[in-house]
This record gives structure tokens, sequence and C-alpha cells, in this order.
């Protein structure tokens, strides 16, 4: 799972973070450090969807939310990527 | 390397930065400086520059970079030169019986006629395969020697008639070649002026020829006729005067060459402008594909605090 979107997502699901909350919590749970242009690519496009947005006053560390369609979108992709692994794993299996 | 950072920040659309410049710079700020990180905001810089611009910046913007493509491109095309050189048929040899407003006419199937003759596969094969010249070397060891001429004939030589206006007892046309190599564009000219003068030469000895053989007759009948005479006369019959004595000489000297062939010092192709030109437009369409098929980006209008 590397597609950006997904990753911030994932992470939003947690609770409301800020970009460099983010990025570290990303670098924790998958292992990728995205950089700060990646990043802010995937919140403007999710912003921009409804899957996401700011919370809390305008500061320059600015928090985000994931709102409900953001996690409905999240739950739909993580079971087609869940269904993929599943397969994926099962005809990894020595015949 | 902040400042990189700042400058590279600055490189993202006026918009995008209105809205989430001040967090960004926030989080470019607290992340750890690294070359990858500068790459990525440069990357970040251009994604975003590709889908929020309005379509004049995002039309400008790949045009130009097209037109910069279309003009490395045509350095990657192999030059090509074109020599060329005129030539000029009078009509000395041409039946002086016909009418003038005809001779020009005469003059212009006289020159279809050589053609059709220096064109044939025998007569290119023979231009090609000269060891002096030997053309399209790489062609001909890829493809059939068949479609090798099929090319030099219809693409690469060029044989254009262009008579000056109210000239009628002369037709002046121009032989080009194209080839990648200069030199041997010139000596393919000169080889294809010397076919020229061949096959003029062979038509005008058919011409002599025939024009001989109705002499010999004309000269048959009246000795013929005299014998008579002189049969009714009662004089001794003279014997025949050697009938080679009456050919009259020939020479071929009715095709001039009014301009040699050119040696070729600038490429006639590639056109570097007609390739830049093309980049442009190619990158205009770009632009216009890009607008019509590009997820539209609501930008996002800054919102102080919402109700969860």
């Amino acid at each position: 799972m590397s597609d950006p979107t997904l990753l911030v997502l994932s992470s939003l699901a947690e609770g409301d973070k800020h970009g460099y909350a983010m990025m570290q919590d990303i670098e924790a749970f998958a292992g990728i450090r995205l950089g700060p242009g990646t990043l802010y690519g995937a919140i403007t496009r999710l912003e921009s969807e409804g899957w996401i947005r700011p919370s809390g006053a305008r500061t320059r560390k600015q928090p985000y939310t994931i709102t409900p369609q953001g996690r409905d979108h999240l739950k739909r992709e993580l079971a087609t990527l869940q269904q993929i692994t599943k397969v994926g794993l099962a005809r990894m299996k020595p015949a | 390397m902040r400042g990189a950072a700042r400058f590279l920040i600055q490189l993202y659309p006026a918009t995008w930065r209105q809205r989430y410049g001040e967090e960004f710079q926030a989080l470019v700020e607290d992340s750890a400086p690294s070359f990858s990180a500068y790459f990525d905001l440069m990357k970040g810089a251009i994604k975003m520059r590709l889908t929020t611009p309005s379509f004049p910046k995002l039309a400008l913007m790949l045009s130009v970079a097209g037109m910069l493509a279309g003009w490395g491109i045509s350095f990657l095309v192999a030059p090509t030169y074109i020599s060329q050189a005129t030539l000029q048929i009078a009509s000395k040899q041409v039946s002086e019986t016909t009418g003038k407003p005809t001779v020009n006419q005469e003059l212009t199937e006289r020159i279809g006629q050589m053609q059709q003759e220096i064109l044939s596969r025998t007569s290119l094969s023979s231009i090609i395969t000269d060891p002096r010249l030997n053309l399209y070397r790489e062609e001909r060891a890829n493809t059939p020697i068949e479609d090798v001429i099929e090319t030099m004939r219809n693409q690469d030589i060029r044989i254009t008639i262009d008579s000056p206006p109210g000239e009628r007892r002369a037709a002046a046309f121009t032989i080009a070649f194209a080839y990648r190599d200069r030199t041997k564009a010139h000596d393919t000219v000169q080889a294809l002026i010397t076919k020229f003068q061949d096959a003029n030469l062979t038509l005008e000895r058919a011409t002599a020829n025939v024009k001989r053989q109705r002499t010999y007759d004309q000269v048959d009948r009246m000795e013929a006729r005299i014998a008579v005479l002189e049969k009714r006369l009662g004089i001794p019959p003279t014997p025949p005067e050697p009938i080679d004595q009456l050919v009259a000489a020939y020479n071929g000297e009715n095709l001039d060459v009014l301009d040699p062939p050119s040696l070729p010092l600038h490429r006639a192709k590639p056109n570097r402008y007609i390739f830049a030109s093309f980049g442009f437009g190619s990158g205009f369409i770009a632009a216009l594909i890009v607008v019509i098929f590009r997820r539209p980006v609501r930008p996002a209008i800054p919102s102080p605090a919402q109700p969860a």
C-alpha cells in the first residue's frame, strides 16, 4: 500500500493530525517516509474529494480530520487490498 | 538549505500557496532537510502546476516545453542535402516541319521520354550500385533493392520542367536529388546529367537514323527516275554514288547544362523551425487534453473551524 492518499487516510483514521505528525505516523506504521510535496499533494486531493477537512482553528500546524465519506472510502479500499492480499498470498503457497 | 526550500515552495501555484502555504512551510521547517525532500518538493510543484493552473498558463508551459523538445528532436534526425542542376534542351534537332507552338511541347515530350528511361529500374540500379556512389548502403542491407529504387525515384529525385514563358524553341528542366551526404548528392546529380546526355544521344541517333532512311529512300527514287530518263535519252547509265557520303554528321549539342550540379552547403531537412512549431502545437493540444480530462481540483476555501 504505497498510495499516499490511503496512507494519509489510514493515519487520520486513528485521530486528527497535522502534516508532520502524519509523516511520522506513516513512517512508523508503513515504513514509508513521505516527502512534504507528496504529503501535501495527497492532502490537497483528499480535501478536494471531501474525504478530509481541517479541524480546529487555523494554525501554522493545521490538523486534519477524516470525514465519514473518507472513512467509507478507506474501508472500501482496504477491503479491496485485503482481498488482493489474501488471494495473492494463497497463490504464493507451493502447490 | 532552508532558502532552497523556501524557493521551491514559491514554485507552487499562488492559489495553492494561499491556502496551504503557511502550514506547508511549517511542515518543511519541521522536516529534516535532505536532497530527497527537495526533490520531492520540486516534483510536487510540477504536479501541482499541471493539475491546478489555468489554461493559458498550462498551454504556455506545455507549448514552450513542446517547442524545445521539437527543436531538440530535430538534432536527432539525419540531415538531408539537396543538389540540383538545370539543363536546357533546344529545338535544333527537332523536326523543323512542326509548327512553332508545338515545338516546346515536343521538347517536353522528349524530356519525358528521357526521364522515363533514366528513372527506369536498370538505370537507377546502376547509379545506386556504382562503387563511386554506393548509395543507400544501410537501406539496401535491410530492404529489397526494388523498395530502395522506389524511394529514390518517388521521394529523392525531382525532375521539374520550367521553361521560360514565351520560349517555344527551348525547354529547361531541373534535376534535384536529396541525400544525407552532400558530396554524394552532388555526384548523383552529375550521374543523372550524364544519363540524360546519353539518353539524348540515343534519341538523336534514332531520329538521325529515321532521317537518313528517308534520305536513302529519296535518293533511291531519284536514281530510279534518272535511270529511266537516261534509258529514254540513250545515255549510258552512271554508277550510283556511295550512299554513306550522304549521311549528315550527327551531334548531340542540343542538350546544354545551364547550371552545373550544386554542392549543397546547408541541409534541406530537417527544418528545425518546423520541428519546433510542431512541438509548440503538440504542447498546446496536450494542454487542451489535460484541461478537458484532468480531475477537477476544487480549491479548498479557507475554513477556520468546521463542525465535525
